[in-house]
């Protein structure tokens, strides 16, 4: 059996999460990333993605929702933020961040739509839509931007919107045909 | 005459008293709203060091970093973040912030930095009008109950022009709260990312030093010292990672100041309606004090002018039987 270690989901306004686990999965800027106990120390920026973690055995998250058996996973959708791993304590920091159980799908699936209208709209982000941050963050004009960049330098383009809204679907467990 | 100003002042005692209640209301009003503020702060506290110590962790690495960390030398642009009230009565809660910021300004533009301004807080709008200066960028509404989505709003107007290069300095003013007693107006970097050595003690200007071991919680010093020895792994690169740092970093200071200038703001004002309550007491006193005595007044003097008058008709009468008219008619009514 996998060792348990702490690991906690935060945000700026509360703490979603906190508690022993056996497992974090998640992608960072570069690609995707599971945490183990005892995982080198790490930092990293999160894309906006999902955050699962799997609750070790005998414990209870510290949000109230009882975890039944070991290994039951708990989903977060999170908007970028970052990840950092010292002295096997596991933090996930981001500025927006959701309990999959909290998720309202059909709110999530309107921005959806709202989102790929608004990206067939503009074609590609356009002038308007991007002021300093963003063609700072991006100096040769063509690349799009990578995850991490799009959710902290670009948070109000189209193309942040359409990922918010493919995570928050894709942690409710909500499937995109529906 | 007397029952005038008798008049007059039962009607002052019912002004003040009127005045009274609204004052202790707001002071009850603050005194709730403060302790919700606090319980705000304790909230993000986790967040805030959290973010703290990816900064150190990075901050350790990154060589290249060039405008991102550190304290630049030459500033042609700078920009001043202000956080005050939107509404007064809070004492000198919003002066003292204002003040001190004027002061920083004029001093920098000595040294040849020019400054544009982001407020926050109607109070300041009108300070900086007054004073002649142009502000950037002012924000309202939100220092009654500050949100995460206040702070990234603030956090966009600053972050862009600092990212794009038009500003290669970003300070921020605003009340710290120490504790329920002890707030204290303070200036700090907020971009570039203050460089480690920067966080731990020697904050350069003078007035705000050895703020760290202030902060209530703030444990840390003992966690800082870690992060020196480790060797972490970096996804992306540190330097890039600094890039990204930016935004979250000063939306989360921004968001710790928002919420501890609103908690110093409702203590401030708790303090001043407590105050000003006490002095509506004391007002109250002096003119109950000031009726009675009129009222006494002219009572004694009603009294005096009555006996006077009844006196003066006796003696006027034995004297004179025959001649007075009136004095029957006097008479008639006192018997």
């Amino acid at each position: 059996m996998a060792t348990p270690f702490h690991a906690e989901v935060v945000t700026p306004e509360r703490v979603l999460f906190a508690g022993e686990v056996d497992e974090v999965l998640t992608r960072t800027d570069v690609g995707e990333i599971a945490f183990l106990a005892h995982h080198t120390e790490f930092v990293g920026a999160l894309d906006i993605t999902v955050v699962t973690v799997r609750i070790a055995a005998g414990e209870e998250g510290s949000t109230g929702a009882p975890a039944e058996s070991s290994g039951e996973r708990q989903r977060f959708a999170v908007h970028g933020g970052f990840v950092h791993m010292a002295n096997n304590r596991l933090s996930v920091l981001a500025g927006v961040a959701e309990r999959a159980d909290e998720i309202d799908v059909a709110r999530s699936r309107a921005a959806l739509e709202a989102a790929r209208e608004r990206l067939g709209r503009e074609g590609a982000p356009s002038a308007p839509d991007r002021h300093g941050a963003e063609a700072a963050a991006e100096p040769e004009g063509g690349t799009p931007l990578s995850g991490a960049r799009l959710a902290l330098l670009a948070p109000a383009s189209a193309a942040a919107a359409l990922r918010r809204a493919e995570v928050r679907l894709e942690a409710a467990g909500a499937t995109e045909s529906a | 005459m007397a029952g005038g100003e008798e008049r007059e002042l039962r009607r002052r005692i019912r002004s003040v008293g009127a005045t009274r209640k609204i004052t202790r209301a707001m002071e009850l009003i603050a005194a709730s709203e403060m302790t919700r503020a606090q319980g705000r702060i304790a909230g993000s506290r986790p967040y805030v060091q959290g973010i703290e110590k990816v900064l150190a962790a990075t901050a350790g690495e990154a060589v290249g970093a060039g405008r991102f960390l550190g304290r630049p030398e030459q500033v042609d642009q700078a920009l001043l973040v202000a956080i005050v009230s939107d509404r007064g009565l809070a004492g000198g809660y919003n002066n003292n912030v204002l003040r001190t910021a004027l002061r920083h300004v004029r001093e920098h533009e000595r040294d040849g930095t020019t400054y544009r301004l982001v407020t926050i807080g109607r109070k300041a709008t009108s300070f900086f009008t007054f004073n002649g200066r142009e502000t950037l960028e002012s924000y309202t509404k939100m220092t009654d109950r500050p949100t995460f989505a206040d702070a990234r709003r603030i956090a966009e107007s600053i972050v862009a022009p600092f990212l794009g290069g038009e500003v290669g300095l970003v300070e921020l003013i605003s009340t710290r709260f120490l504790s329920a007693g002890f707030q204290r107006v303070e200036t700090r970097q907020l971009l570039p990312l203050p460089a480690e050595d920067d966080h731990a003690g020697g904050d350069r200007s003078g007035s705000t030093t050895g703020h760290r071991d202030g902060v209530p919680g703030g444990d840390r010093h003992d966690e800082e010292a870690a992060p020196h020895l480790a060797l972490y792994e970096f996804e992306p690169g540190p330097e890039e990672l600094l890039q990204l740092l930016v935004p979250q970093y000063a939306e989360a200071v921004l968001y710790q100041a928002l919420l501890e200038a609103s908690a110093s703001e409702h203590t401030a004002r708790q303090r001043a309606m407590a105050s000003a309550t006490e002095n509506a007491d004391e007002l109250m006193t002096t003119y109950r004090r000031a009726m009675n005595r009129a009222r006494q007044e002219s009572i004694t003097t009603e009294i005096m002018e009555i006996v006077g008058g009844a006196e003066a008709l006796r003696h006027s009468r034995s004297s004179d039987r025959g001649r007075s008219d009136l004095g029957d008619a006097l008479e008639e009514r006192t018997a």
